[in-house]
């Protein structure tokens, strides 16, 4: 299974836009909303949470369904043959998790240059992101094999995703109730639970997805 | 069905919660007064939804496990009448809300849940609309239902006994299990929901003939 990760980070790498791509896409958008914002009284603390989960989110969204749209038939019916599907739902979930995680920190630091950062205990953020992008990679892979074997539509993706990321970032955003690890336990067992939910549903059900 | 009682108690039970519900004797508790006579209409509504949801995936589990299409068909109709049981338990919940707590949607919780639930299940019915070939579309969509069930199951219940809510039974506020429910409402209650479940598969059984009817034709 290695080496399918190997082989999905490969496969990016080949596409030569394709992190640069959502890096600037990144950065365009920090830039956009710093200057919707820039009315607001406060716009820089008020709105960090809201505005840091939502442009994961976006981000997420974006770059998980452009991996996908990148297979194509062939090449789906040859993996078929190689591997079962267990690890190769398994080999995405993790490239998709180690993505978004670099998507996380790096947005945390182009967050932090443009709006100050009023992240209060950094272990409880980093917890709270931590399980909150794994829930997300987690939806979000599953959603788009699904969404990849219904026409390739990114608008479908988005639609199918939305409401089970909804509980997810309700969840996420929470962090920013709490100052110790010890006060949050009960929201971060739930996110951790919303998210074992996810991947061990993705793990069971990719196979009848895939036998197409 | 050849056996037609359960219907006849469908309608009977029906009959009996339209008339208890509004004739019957109820406890008065402030702000709630005589609205909790909506009790009987609400939450039948999302009992009749999570049960016609169950059954829902119930046959999506079927389709995966044997294929057939009558699954698919069944798994369907119980989604779409789950649907509109539960808007119309939004519907009934938000008349409630504007009468007891000021404005139709105050952002509760439940509510919230509730309304992602529906989203959810309208998705899936985005999904089946986006793919032509059948199988694909029946397999697709029963994916897609076990998951949209599972999600759906921590976000209606879990979620929002954890927050702070308007709802009975979170956040502080007396629930309505058995040990809170006053005993004439209870009356009421019980046959209520059996009755609004009952029609509830009764609209389904009806559909899912017309759909096999009309697969029937149009496949010859």
């Amino acid at each position: 299974m290695k080496r399918l990760i190997y082989k999905e980070f490969l496969m990016d790498k080949k596409s030569k836009i394709g992190m640069p791509l959502v890096l600037l896409y990144l950065m365009s958008m920090v830039i956009i909303f710093n200057y919707a914002l820039i009315s607001q009284n406060n716009y820089k603390t008020n709105f960090w949470h809201g505005l840091y989960w939502l442009i994961v989110l976006l981000i997420a969204i974006h770059s998980v369904s452009r991996i996908f749209f990148q297979e194509n038939e062939k090449r789906d019916f040859y993996y078929y043959q190689i591997c079962n599907p267990q690890s190769l739902i398994g080999a995405r979930l993790i490239y998709n998790f180690i993505l978004l995680v670099l998507i996380n920190i790096i947005t945390i630091v182009l967050f932090t240059i443009f709006f100050e950062s009023p992240i209060g205990t950094i272990n409880v953020f980093f917890a709270f992101s931590l399980l909150g992008t794994f829930g997300l990679s987690g939806s979000l892979t599953l959603t788009s094999s699904i969404a990849n074997k219904a026409g390739k539509n990114p608008v479908l993706l988005s639609v199918l995703s939305f409401p089970v990321i909804i509980p997810i970032i309700i969840l996420s955003v929470s962090s920013i109730n709490h100052l110790t690890i010890q006060e949050s336990w009960k929201d971060l067992v739930t996110l951790l639970s919303i998210d074992i939910l996810v991947v061990v549903l993705s793990l069971i059900l990719f196979p009848y997805i895939w036998k197409s | 069905m050849k056996n037609r009682t359960w219907k006849i108690v469908a309608i009977i039970l029906l009959i009996y919660t339209f008339l208890g519900g509004l004739f019957f004797k109820v406890p008065r508790l402030p702000i709630l007064n005589e609205t909790i006579r909506v009790l009987h209409f609400h939450v039948p509504m999302w009992f009749g939804m999570i049960i016609l949801f169950s059954f829902s995936v119930f046959y999506a589990f079927q389709y995966l496990k044997n294929g057939s299409e009558s699954s698919d068909i069944c798994s369907v109709e119980f989604a779409n009448v789950g649907i509109v049981y539960g808007i119309l338990g939004l519907v009934t919940g938000m008349t409630w809300a504007n009468f007891t707590w000021g404005e139709p949607w105050s952002g509760d919780p439940k509510q919230n849940a509730s309304a992602i639930a529906l989203l959810i299940y309208m998705a899936y019915f985005i999904l089946r609309g986006s793919v032509k070939d059948i199988i694909k579309k029946a397999r697709l969509s029963a994916v897609y239902n076990i998951f949209a069930f599972t999600i759906m199951i921590p976000l209606l219940f879990i979620l929002p006994r954890m927050t702070d809510s308007l709802h009975p039974g979170s956040g502080g506020n007396p629930g309505f299990n058995a040990y809170d429910l006053d005993s004439n409402l209870r009356l009421v209650f019980y046959p209520a929901v059996i009755g609004w479940s009952l029609l509830g598969i009764w609209i389904t059984t009806l559909r899912i003939r017309l759909k096999k009817l009309e697969v029937h034709i149009n496949g010859q």
